[in-house]
């Protein structure tokens, strides 16, 4: 009897297997591919987190509508694991179950792993935010960046100066991480085209949090003021609280970001909490859209965490592929491709934006929208607004 | 030659031997005397750390009473693991190996699932900076370095001096023969799990209180004791020093002169080439 | 001695024949990574026989990976000459760091190939003008098609070219790595690891026969960091990390460690699993957990060991 109910067991789950998956009529899944597991997992986790409550927040407003349908969008996460063989499974497994289009890994090697598959297979790419630029250019044609900080770089720079006229040294701090690499080339071509200088440049092995003896080597060339170009709370609450306590008293910006303004206070202590900018938001200020402020309601309650920057890219990636279908009014991706090449201007978190690069790239792939900028004053006081776009 | 940078990297080296000091200390109790292949010790160490978070964040208890409740309850756990999972595995290191591997997947995951993989922090009510000679250190930090030692030192005046400790001794040279002599392994067993799970805690909780706790922040605390045990010898408390000053001092001094990437090297290659050529480590006696 | 091989026969029919059965590139895809780990498993396999338990697996790996990779990338080799330069490297690597690392007994030795992976992946972090530091190597070509007589035999531009050429490894490997157990240097393995000092006193130079089994299972897990990388055609330094080494082991130890089927059921089942536990994938560390318990308490022969024991009974039946 009981090899009987084994046997059983045995042969559904095989079957299973085989069965073909079910689709629904009137929903559009979109696949999000990130790293739930690995290294990378406690970068990414928000944006993973991100996925119901963002799908929830367009459904709500009647999800997307194609040819008089509405169409509610689903959200299948794939793991990339932190690594590009996890990436290829994960895609794998996705476009089997007739996914074809894509919230694209921000881990640079797991999106290069993918894209010659997405491209065969003619499926849609957003991803939320990258430094790299090479993979939304030929023979890439259906990838899309969310969020170029790459672009960003001048602009920010140009507040800096602006806030901050004496600073002459600065000391590059930064994760060795591909995407960072690339946004700090750009950046340090920035520095010089300022006429600053960059006096030191370190990148620190993730995940670090005792950063003693970096900074021991960086305060020794005597900096005006520390860039650490992009982070995760954690390494900045290091960098930020271990540099002021050894003694360091200038400016600590971020050309990129860390995370929501608000949970980064709360990490470092407050009388170390002065001079201190990223380019992310204060997702608290009464200068937020109102659909972050719903977004923000809905992501609480969901995962009984606070809003964080990384659940916005999720959101901003969604945004965009919606409005694509909706512009296109089709769900084919090359259609859709095209529609937001095209498109004059696409409602993002921030603002308005729009798709940008052929100058740069050859063709329109980089998202240009306004830049929130963060700014601690005094004890902890934020100071918050959106950069103009020039 | 202005020497504050090399001052400064000799204390920030002497405070990460007090770190690695600590989180060694239980590891060498336990693997190293009593001979308990016990892997998941980093898990351990995460475990106190969340302890302390769930009373502190959660229940809104003050640090210290918090760290005293979470070191007790990780010892008792230490005690049951000892008696379920070891024990019967005594003969057999494979075993206790593949045990101990199971332990780490269902700590970890345990953990993750209840505290979710965001990095947490909680803060003890230590601050403030030690300056002198133009070199800054928190007096977190020199906190973490005077516990070190001191719990160093207390253990070694325990082993050295008390009959409990001889039998500890004498268990870890020759286990048969010690339980020939009327030595009970099994409480003393049961004693070295106790006291080493509740001093991984302990280090798991300060370098919490300094850092971040997420639930793989225990595959650093395992290299790190490992690394200090071998180098500073098995079987030895006082190879632990030795191990974790020269560990300290080279992860504190060479980043200053050479990249992280360098100096992890170095590390790891110090520590091969002296268990190539001193396989019982710089003071340990096998 | 024919007789033998019937059951291998057949599992090598049944590994050929599969993709005519699946559908879709994720099933392929999914058999692949079971071949790789099973590669790996019954490598390891092979270290453990002499009785040191490497974990230097990872490093061979990243070693295979990288090595195979600029190969055919800096230097145009083809894949194929690549492919068994990434596994010469690897055995001359562990080789090389094989006898020194033979001194050292026991659970040392574990943690000093856990040491040495490590090294590895520092070193292709730090190593950025060969290996790309940590963005790893992308756009690694995949392998030219191959042509027999004319006709094009097996084409890498799907996943199926890639499945019956690890298929083709799969089963050298398994003959192979049964040939060399079967064999004399199989026995003294086995001999060394049960008494070793009995061994030496009879002529026999242990440390020759330890590092040879590692350098040989370090062989197979360089060729397929090769494969991988042509595979997935990017690579970073942390893909092989500890991590991936243990759960290889785990495969090794699950499967069971005293039967050559063990690696091959210890893989196929593990890597299958997570599979088959779609909705519940959150709890698959809980499982393996699981399983490696109860291997402990209840099965220490492994999942080999049992299966071993109820063909053996069927047998009885049948007599």
């Amino acid at each position: 009897m009981k090899k009987e109910c084994l046997t059983r067991v045995i042969v559904f789950s095989l079957l299973s297997w085989f069965l073909p998956y079910s689709v629904s009529a009137q929903t559009v899944k979109i696949g999000l591919i990130s790293s739930v597991t690995g290294p990378m997992a406690a970068v990414f986790k928000s944006e993973i987190e991100a996925a119901k409550p963002a799908a929830e927040l367009i459904n709500k407003k009647g999800g997307v509508k194609v040819g008089g349908k509405n169409y509610m969008i689903e959200i299948v996460t794939g793991d990339d694991q932190s690594s590009p063989p996890g990436a290829v499974s994960a895609v794998n497994k996705l476009l089997q179950q007739g996914v074809m289009l894509f919230v694209a890994p921000m881990f640079i090697p797991s999106n290069m792993a993918i894209s010659s598959i997405c491209e065969e297979a003619k499926a849609l790419r957003v991803t939320p935010n990258c430094a790299d630029l090479s993979l939304f250019a030929a023979p890439n044609r259906l990838n899309f960046n969310g969020e170029a900080s790459y672009l960003n770089v001048p602009h920010v720079y140009m507040k800096l100066k602006a806030l901050y006229p004496g600073t002459k040294r600065i000391a590059i701090i930064r994760p060795d991480d591909p995407g960072a690499k690339a946004i700090t080339e750009r950046t340090i071509e920035e520095i010089r085209r300022q006429g600053m200088e960059v006096v030191f440049h370190e990148a620190y092995k993730i995940p670090t949090e005792d950063f003693y003896p970096l900074l021991t080597k960086a305060l020794q060339t005597k900096p005006d003021a520390i860039e650490g170009i992009f982070a995760i709370i954690p390494w900045m609450r290091g960098i930020i609280n271990q540099a002021r306590e050894m003694g360091f008293k200038g400016p600590i910006w971020l050309v990129s970001a860390c995370g929501d303004t608000n949970l980064l206070k709360a990490a470092i202590e407050p009388k170390y909490a002065h001079d201190i900018m990223q380019a992310a938001p204060d997702l608290t200020s009464e200068k937020m859209l109102p659909i972050v402020k719903e977004f923000k309601r809905l992501v609480e309650t969901e995962t009984k965490t606070a809003l964080n920057y990384d659940h916005i890219q999720t959101l901003r990636a969604l945004l965009i592929i919606v409005q694509g279908i909706e512009k296109a009014q089709s769900l084919d991706p090359e259609r859709i491709a095209k529609a937001l090449e095209e498109m004059e201007s696409i409602d993002m978190p921030y603002g308005k934006g729009r798709f940008t690069g052929k100058d740069l790239i050859g063709q329109n792939r980089l998202m240009r929208d306004p830049i929130p900028f963060s700014r601690f004053v005094k004890e902890g006081r934020i100071e918050f607004e959106f950069l103009p776009l020039k | 030659m202005d020497l504050t940078p090399f001052l400064q990297s000799i204390v920030n080296g002497l405070a990460l031997s007090g770190i690695y000091i600590l989180v060694a200390l239980g590891l060498a109790l336990v693997l190293s005397i009593m001979g308990i292949v016990q892997i998941s010790h980093g898990e351990i160490y995460m475990l106190g750390a969340y302890i302390v978070y769930g009373l502190t964040k959660v229940l809104g208890l003050d640090f210290f009473p918090s760290l005293l409740i979470s070191m007790f309850s990780v010892g008792l756990v230490g005690v049951l693991l000892e008696r379920l999972c070891f024990r019967p595995f005594r003969g057999s290191p494979d075993r206790a190996f593949t045990i101990s591997l199971a332990l780490i997947l269902i700590l970890q995951n345990v953990v993750l699932s209840m505290a979710g993989g965001d990095p947490h922090t909680y803060t003890s009510p230590i601050s403030g900076v030690l300056r002198f000679f133009g070199v800054a250190i928190s007096w977190k930090r020199v906190f973490i370095l005077i516990v070190g030692f001191g719990l160093l030192l207390l253990l070694f005046v325990l082993v050295k001096r008390t009959k409990v400790g001889q039998a500890m001794l004498a268990a870890s040279q020759e286990k048969d023969g010690a339980s020939l002599l009327g030595i009970d392994i099994d409480s003393l067993s049961a004693l070295a799990m106790f006291v080493g799970c509740a001093l991984a805690a302990l280090a798991g909780i300060l370098m919490g209180s300094l850092f971040s706790i997420y639930p793989t922040m225990g595959s650093f605390a395992l290299m790190k004791a490992m690394a200090v045990i071998i180098l500073g010898g098995l079987g030895s408390l006082g190879g632990a020093v030795i191990g974790g000053l020269l560990l300290g001092l080279i992860d504190g001094i060479l980043p200053v002169f050479t990249t992280t990437h360098i100096a992890g090297m170095v590390g790891f290659g110090a520590i091969i080439l002296v268990l190539i050529f001193r396989p019982q480590g710089i003071a340990g006696h096998e | 001695m024919s007789r033998r091989y019937i059951p291998f026969l057949l599992f090598c029919c049944l590994v050929l024949l599969l993709p005519f059965f699946l559908r879709g590139a994720y099933h392929i895809h999914i058999l692949i990574l079971t071949m790789m780990n099973v590669i790996l498993t019954a490598s390891l396999r092979l270290i453990l026989l002499s009785g040191q338990m490497s974990l230097a697996h990872g490093g061979m790996l990243t070693v295979g990976a990288y090595t195979s990779a600029l190969l055919v990338l800096k230097a145009s080799f083809p894949f194929w000459l690549a492919f068994i330069m990434a596994g010469l490297f690897a055995f001359f690597l562990a080789w090389l760091v094989g006898y020194p690392f033979m001194r050292i007994r026991g659970i040392y030795f574990s943690i000093v190939t856990i040491f040495f992976s490590e090294m590895t992946v520092l070193l292709a972090q730090q190593w950025e003008g060969l290996t790309g530091g940590s963005g790893g190597i992308y756009n690694i070509p995949r392998p030219d098609s191959v042509h027999l007589f004319g006709v094009k035999v097996l084409d890498f531009s799907s996943r199926t070219g890639f499945y019956y050429l690890l298929a083709l490894i799969m089963l050298a490997t398994l003959l192979v790595l049964h040939l060399l157990e079967d064999s004399r240097f199989g026995l003294t393995l086995k001999a060394i690891r049960q008494a070793d000092i009995l061994c030496e006193s009879f002529g026999v130079d242990t440390t020759l026969y330890r590092v040879l089994s590692f350098a040989i299972g370090s062989f197979f897990a360089g060729i397929m960091g090769s494969f991988y990388s042509h595979y997935v055609t990017a690579i970073t330094p942390e893909a092989f990390g500890f991590l991936f080494t243990v759960y290889i082991l785990i495969y090794m130890i699950v499967g069971g460690e005293k039967s050559p089927l063990g690696p091959i059921v210890g893989a196929a089942f593990l890597t299958l699993l997570p599979e088959l536990l779609r909705p519940l994938k959150s709890f698959t560390p809980f499982v393996y957990a699981g399983i490696l318990l109860a291997i402990v308490y209840f099965l220490p022969e492994g999942l080999s060991g049992l299966i071993l024991k109820w063909t053996e009974r069927l047998g009885r039946g049948h007599a």
